[in-house]
């Protein structure tokens, strides 16, 4: 869940070659992409699909670029996120675990994760692929950590934060208590 | 001192941030991870909140994990929350504080004449008291 939206968008991306005289009826090919917008989700479409077919921007043609939405926003999933990235000695690839109302979200924290961890900038990342995984198939156990129907923890570091942004101010007349429970 | 107060499925919290939701009452359905739980309450939408943002009560509901809207009220009902919490020491002092916030000039007067008229009589018998005690 992010405040003032998405920064990346899931979009399906349907192209083809352009119909010529040797081949009327070419092959459909549909990716579904991140991208912050549906015009660079075009240009990640021909740039993947370039490397994928024998197919160009210049002798292709887009049928379709829709955006797709989280069919249910109000409940917490677990993703997988197959990712191919490139460090400062090569490329790598990696599975990232998230746990996630939407996919947009847990694709949001994963790009979040490798620049934090792997100082990995966005345009390095390449998803491979993403999927919803039920508890059983997760690997990490940060994930599986919450993966109790009797969940029960303490929220041991509670500060007392202004209840309105008109109330933050940068100095305070005292410590902060952080033994709110 | 142990704490007192635990996030679990059933726990009821207070929404203090951001002001437009503050001293709403929610339940919490589901945790997403240590920092973030999926809250709910009949007549709200179910959604996403930071612990940061909210602070837990001594209030706990009878629910399985992400209880329909039907169920969770029943439940709520059953364990009469919002009853509760509004005669609990909390929900009297936030009650006061709305209801000062809310007086008019007319109610600000009306205060203040009370008070007058209540410390009058007491300076009044004190004074009594003071004399006779002479």
């Amino acid at each position: 869940m992010v405040q003032g939206g998405y920064k990346y968008h899931q979009y399906q991306v349907v192209g083809r070659h352009v119909p010529t005289e040797k081949d009327s009826d070419p092959t459909i090919y549909r990716m579904k992409l991140w991208a912050t917008d549906a015009v660079r989700a075009k240009s990640k479409f021909w740039y993947f699909l370039r490397k994928l077919r024998k197919v160009k921007k210049a002798n292709g043609q887009i049928l379709a670029c829709n955006e797709i939405f989280e069919r249910n926003p109000t409940t917490v999933k677990n993703y997988g996120i197959w990712v191919r990235y490139q460090s400062r000695t090569g490329y790598h690839n990696a599975y990232k675990e998230y746990r996630d109302t939407t996919l947009n979200g847990a694709v949001e924290q994963m790009y979040q994760e490798m620049g934090s961890r792997h100082r990995v900038r966005s345009p390095c990342i390449q998803i491979i692929k993403t999927a919803t995984i039920t508890a059983a198939q997760c690997k990490r156990a940060a994930t599986q950590q919450l993966h109790d129907s009797k969940i029960s923890f303490p929220l041991t570091r509670k500060m007392a934060r202004p209840t309105s942004r008109k109330y933050k101010t940068t100095f305070k007349a005292i410590r902060p208590n952080v033994a709110l429970y | 001192m142990p704490f007192a107060r635990q996030v679990s499925i059933g726990r009821v919290a207070l929404i203090q941030f951001p002001e437009a939701e503050a001293g709403k009452l929610v339940v919490i359905t589901d945790v997403v991870s240590p920092s973030a739980a999926l809250v709910d309450f009949p007549g709200q939408t179910r959604r996403v909140v930071s612990f940061k943002r909210m602070a837990l009560t001594d209030f706990t509901v009878e629910i399985p994990r992400l209880a329909k809207k039907a169920v969770l009220k029943k439940a709520i009902e059953e364990a009469d929350v919002e009853a509760k919490f509004a005669k609990s020491g909390w929900g009297q002092k936030l009650a006061k504080r709305a209801a000062k916030a809310a007086m008019t000039d007319f109610d600000r007067y009306q205060a203040a004449a009370q008070k007058m008229k209540r410390s009058s009589q007491v300076r009044r018998a004190f004074n009594a008291l003071k004399k006779s005690a002479k």
